[in-house]
């Protein structure tokens, strides 16, 4: 089951010059993973050859909460970079997915995408 | 005066719904056409062919997962069923998915179903016999497309899940 975020949590259209926290708790699925994409869908060219951030990736905290970074240029802890592409989206994979997730997805919780600052 | 127009204003209305729905027939076939061309194409028709990991410069398809390894045949049935064997690939999530010629999914079985064995399909048409250890599949079309996709969760296991996909076969049945 796959979801796609083509704004930020405020709606604004997801820019690549800008920094982003998206964060989040567990997902009901087997595995799961976001990807960037601009355009129809294109992987987007960039130094470190990153272009999805695996679940399994981001460290937790006490609760189960993650978060990485998406941003044009290299962050701290786990990053996904945009590339400097002047739109994208975050496409999230699950596999296997269960539950809520799988039986009433307009209503899952899904990860939060929070505008940081822009270049 | 508009007596005089409403003649042909009609049979332009008809004609445009005519090329709509003309249009939103023909796309299925057209997407899967041009799949089969771009994803199919890296083998001979009625074989597997394994494409590289996606990247930024490899990307045969829209939306490619730079987590998963895909793997495809084209497949015709014009000369016969086409089986399918797919070995499993241990500890990971994969699965193998049958298209038609309009991209309507046929059959999909993954690694959860088969319970750690062999996928074993024979693709087929109504009137075509298929050997007894193969799962039969019906297709309304000749053409279409096996997509077998398996989740690389870590890169250091690419080699052994490559090894392991091309394994896969794609083959016409030997019906005689």
């Amino acid at each position: 089951m796959y979801f796609t975020a083509r704004t930020d949590s405020e709606g604004a259209p997801l820019n690549g010059k800008c920094t982003y926290t998206v964060s989040g708790s567990e997902l009901d699925a087997r595995w799961w993973s976001i990807t960037l994409y601009k355009g129809e869908g294109w992987l987007v060219k960039n130094a470190a050859n990153l272009w999805s951030v695996a679940g399994n990736a981001p460290e937790r905290d006490a609760n189960g909460n993650w978060s990485f970074t998406v941003s044009p240029k290299k962050a701290d802890g786990v990053w996904l970079p945009t590339g400097g592409t002047p739109q994208f989206d975050l496409t999230l994979r699950t596999y296997h997915p269960q539950g809520a997730l799988l039986n009433n997805p307009s209503s899952a919780k899904l990860p939060t995408i929070k505008k940081e600052l822009c270049a | 005066m508009i007596r005089n127009w409403l003649f042909p204003i009609i049979i332009g209305l008809l004609a445009a719904a005519l090329a709509w729905q003309g249009t939103l027939m023909a796309t299925p076939y057209v997407l899967m056409s041009k799949a089969m061309e771009k994803v199919g194409g890296r083998a001979p028709v009625n074989s597997f062919g394994f494409g590289e990991p996606s990247t930024a410069d490899n990307q045969p398809i829209v939306r490619p997962s730079p987590d998963l390894s895909y793997s495809s045949c084209a497949f015709d049935l014009s000369k016969g069923p086409v089986l399918v064997d797919v070995e499993p690939v241990p500890g990971h999530y994969w699965s193998v998915s049958v298209f038609d010629a309009r991209t309507d999914v046929a059959a999909v079985r993954s690694d959860r179903e088969t319970g750690g064995k062999p996928v074993k399909l024979a693709l087929k048409r109504f009137s075509q016999r298929v050997p007894r250890d193969y799962e039969p599949v019906q297709l309304d079309y000749n053409k279409g497309l096996v997509l077998i996709r398996i989740l690389v969760s870590d890169k250091a296991d690419y080699p052994q899940i490559d090894a392991i996909r091309r394994k896969a076969r794609c083959r016409v049945a030997d019906t005689k």
